[in-house]
This record gives C-alpha cells, structure tokens and sequence, in this order.
C-alpha cells in the first residue's frame, strides 16, 4: 500500500524587508515548506483569511507593530502554530511573541551561505514537531 | 514523499554571497517581473524582464527595453513558492525609476503589497 505523504507545513513570514522575504521563501521551500509572505501584520492576518490554510510556523520580525496581536488573532482561527522570531543583533527579545528560537538578521555586507540558512531552518522545523499538546502560547 | 520543487527560473539562492557594503541587502533573485511604465498615471508602455536582485527598498531588473529615468512605473511579480497550485500570490510594487543603464533599470521602491489571486475575493481590498 502506498503511503500518504505528509502535507507540506505552512510558513507565514512577516518582515518588511522584500529580499529576506524571497530570501526565506526559497529556503523553507527547499526544506519541503509552502510559504506565505506578507510586509506587516495587518497584511498577514488579512492574507490568511483570504488563503485559509492551517499555519504550522510563523517566522516574524518582533520589531513590527502589532506582532502580538496578530499571533493571537491568528491562533483563533488556526490553532496552535510555533513562532519564530527575526532579528538584528540589537533588537530586544519581546517576552509577549514567547518566540521558540530565533533567527539573526543578515547584517549588510555579510556573506551568508544558504546551507547554513537551510540548517537553521531545518531545526526551526524539528521545532515544530516538539510540540506535545500542553504547552500554552509556545 | 514528494521532492520540493524549486522553480527553475526562480533563485539560484543556496550560495548567496552578499558582496557589497550598502545601506541595504540585495539578494540576487530571478524572477520573471512585468510591468508598465506610466506617464501621469497612463501606461505608456507594458512589458516584461527578470529581476537581477532585490533589497528591502529598491529592486533592479533587465527590462526587455531601455527604460528612462525619473518615470513611474509599476511591477509585478509572483510569488514562486507556494506549491501545489493551491492559489497564487502576486506581488505589486510601485516606485520610480532612478537609474538606467543599457536595458537594467534600478526601481525605488514607494509601494509594494502582496495580492491572492487566481481565485474571486468578492469585494476584497488591500489589506488593512
């Protein structure tokens, strides 16, 4: 009997920056995810109501407004979803976004090689999966 | 399990090499892009080119035309990684063009919103 495969997990990603946007967007999908983006949290909130497909993952920058409020907004309609954070060197942890982990931001000039991206990404996604059931606004 | 296809036209992303010093990353993207160039808000001309790359304010691309500097101009892209078909999402800038050389033009980006399409959103607006 042939097996199901698994469907591909939904990642949202939220930034302002367009590059990072296309720059994450190859490699979730390189790490077998679909990607959704969006420039800021009314967008995102608002493209998922018109997509309504089951999130898995949010990747976000904490210095966006309203980062709070969209998690929650979309956890009414989704369910549980990990979160995971995108930040410069010198951005504040928000203890309200109770991000699993995060990822640091391309500082300008910086070489940076997609496998290490795709390794990174890989373990956001093994996050994922850690997810018993009991844990509250993880 | 099915391998996740990258669309071939899409990025050649996986040995990213951010080389220059500037106010902003610029990742090298290849995406097909339209677009038109307007003249008080007509379109005075619709075409087509490739994105060269991508920052967080300005995009460059090979236009299949020389295109002048100073004039607005509208683009649009989709957006290549959301699989299965399942729906389409179109990206839709607007900016200015600031420098052209040959037929790559550099657009400043003063808008950009990402758009579903490829299924009805009766009475849908930009978001929020």
């Amino acid at each position: 009997m042939l097996k199901e495969s698994p469907p591909q997990p939904t990642v949202l990603i939220v930034d302002r920056d367009l590059g990072l946007l296309f720059w994450l967007g190859a490699i979730f999908t390189k790490a077998g995810c679909r990607t959704i983006p969006a420039f800021d949290c009314g967008q995102a909130v608002s493209l998922m109501r018109k997509l309504g497909v089951q999130l898995a993952l949010v990747v976000v920058s904490p210095e966006l407004v309203e980062v709070a409020w969209m998690i929650r907004t979309l956890r009414l309609s989704n369910g549980h979803f990990s979160v995971v954070t995108i930040a410069d060197d010198d951005t504040d942890a928000d203890s309200t976004i109770q991000a699993k982990m995060t990822l640091k931001r391309p500082r300008v000039g910086e070489s940076i090689s997609g496998e290490d991206w795709l390794d990174r990404v890989q373990e956001v996604l093994r996050l994922r999966y850690t997810y018993t059931g009991t844990e509250r606004n993880v | 399990m099915s391998a996740v296809a990258i669309p071939s036209r899409a990025i050649q992303l996986l040995e990213l090499e951010l080389r220059e010093r500037r106010s902003h990353n610029r990742y090298p993207i290849r995406l097909e892009v339209e677009y038109a160039l307007l003249n008080r808000r007509r379109v005075e001309r619709l075409g087509h080119g490739t994105t060269v790359n991508v920052s967080s304010n300005g995009i460059l691309f090979e236009a299949d035309t020389a295109l002048p500097t100073e004039k607005s101009i509208k683009l649009a892209m989709k957006w290549p990684f959301l699989l299965e078909g399942e729906c389409a999402l179109k990206l839709h800038i607007r900016g200015i063009i600031i420098r052209s050389v040959a037929k790559r033009a550099a657009v400043q980006i003063a808008y950009h919103e990402f758009r579903t399409a490829g299924f009805p959103t009766p009475g849908a607006s930009s978001a929020r």
